[in-house]
């Protein structure tokens, strides 16, 4: 059974691993990893102001150190009393998540049979959605290290539930694969999609 | 694009992250996936230990752990490739094909990741002896990209293989 097409699926495989090798040089050198973190954090910080009941301060930062990023998460839950009031600040290293993005970026740009103009609207639309998958991916992690430092289970809500489903999706590859998989619906089809829609104007 | 297939397009697209999300969580939460997992791991772990051991590589395995002369690879979970596989699976269930063939599909993707992990795992093992900053580059940047490299061919190869006689000629 030999597909008609391999030479075009090999193309794209070329192509991809060449960008890709290409793009991790560019975003190592930059470093895009730890700029796409920015406006991340800012993102994650304003929802987290947002949600947080009255009696709960959480701020999200991204500081810099001799080494390397790190995120800074200053929590605080008051009670009736100071005495009850519990405050704390965890540190952890920063996490690449634009490396999702580095990925996604590399195959839109090796898919082959992709006019220019599409090729642009489908890096400004897959780059908004991987900014939201990270933005979601951030926050599971949020939730993870708040209830680590309290050492008890301490959010609730429809945001924190939803939180927990990136933890699941975070905790496997499906958060660096599901995107690619998406892509790949959209773009296995494309030479069907590119005859049908030649036979309808014609 | 007909609005009719851009419809099935995004149902498609609204499946396929159910199904990767569910299965997520599963794989999170379940007993069954957990010591499937575990088995996976102890397995995989002995294996390459062997197979070192016999290319002259002396190293002892301890559970889920190879233990070299510069270090210890552990096998986790990812590197069973499980997740990617039921994934992958999920990309292949979500589109119009027949069941036989989506089977078929299913099965070689299982097989196909398992046997590449197999060889990151041991691909590690090699490179941890030698070079510990060839090993962590290649940990961190290349072999998930091979693996998603991997992933994007098989998923393409059995998207556009010609359907098989009884697939073309139905009774």
């Amino acid at each position: 059974m030999i597909p008609p097409d391999l030479r075009s699926i090999a193309l794209l495989l070329i192509r991809f691993a060449v960008l890709y090798a290409v793009l991790m040089g560019v975003a190592l050198r930059v470093p895009l990893f730890e700029h796409f973190e920015r406006p991340l954090v800012v993102v994650v910080n304003d929802v987290l102001q947002a949600v947080s009941a009255p009696d709960v301060t959480r701020r999200l930062e991204l500081t810099r150190g001799p080494a390397t990023w790190s995120y800074a998460l200053h929590l605080e839950r008051r009670g009736d009393s100071e005495r009850q009031t519990e405050t704390k600040r965890v540190e952890k290293s920063y996490h690449a998540h634009a490396y999702v993005l580095v990925l996604l970026i590399a195959l839109i740009l090796a898919t082959p049979g992709l006019g220019w103009r599409r090729r642009l609207g489908c890096l400004v639309v897959a780059s908004a959605m991987a900014f939201a998958l990270t933005a979601g991916l951030l926050l599971s992690d949020v939730q993870a290290w708040e209830h680590e430092a309290f050492g008890r289970k301490t959010t609730s809500g429809f945001l924190w539930e939803t939180a927990a489903i990136f933890d699941a999706v975070h905790r496997r590859s499906a958060a660096g694969l599901l995107p690619i998989l998406l892509w790949l619906l959209y773009a296995g089809s494309l030479p069907a999609r590119t005859a049908a829609e030649a036979r309808q104007s014609g | 694009m007909s609005r009719l297939s851009k419809k099935s397009m995004l149902a498609r697209a609204v499946l396929l992250v159910t199904l990767v999300v569910v299965e997520s969580l599963w794989l999170e939460d379940s007993e069954l996936a957990r010591s499937t997992l575990e088995g996976a791991q102890l397995m995989v772990a002995r294996s390459a230990g062997l197979v070192l051991s016999h290319a002259g590589f002396e190293n002892t395995v301890d559970g889920i752990n190879i233990q070299l002369a510069n270090g210890a690879v552990a096998v986790t979970e990812e590197c069973i490739g499980l997740d990617v596989s039921l994934f992958l699976a999920s990309a292949m269930f979500v589109q119009p094909a027949p069941l036989r063939r989506k089977l078929l599909g299913a099965v070689v993707s299982l097989l196909a990741v398992t046997g590449l992990n197999w060889i990151r795992v041991m691909t590690l093992s090699l490179l941890l002896w030698e070079d510990r900053t060839a090993f962590d580059v290649t940990h961190a940047y290349v072999w998930p990209a091979v693996i998603i490299l991997a992933c994007v061919a098989i998923l393409l190869l059995w998207m556009r293989a010609p359907p098989g006689d009884a697939e073309a000629n139905p009774t």
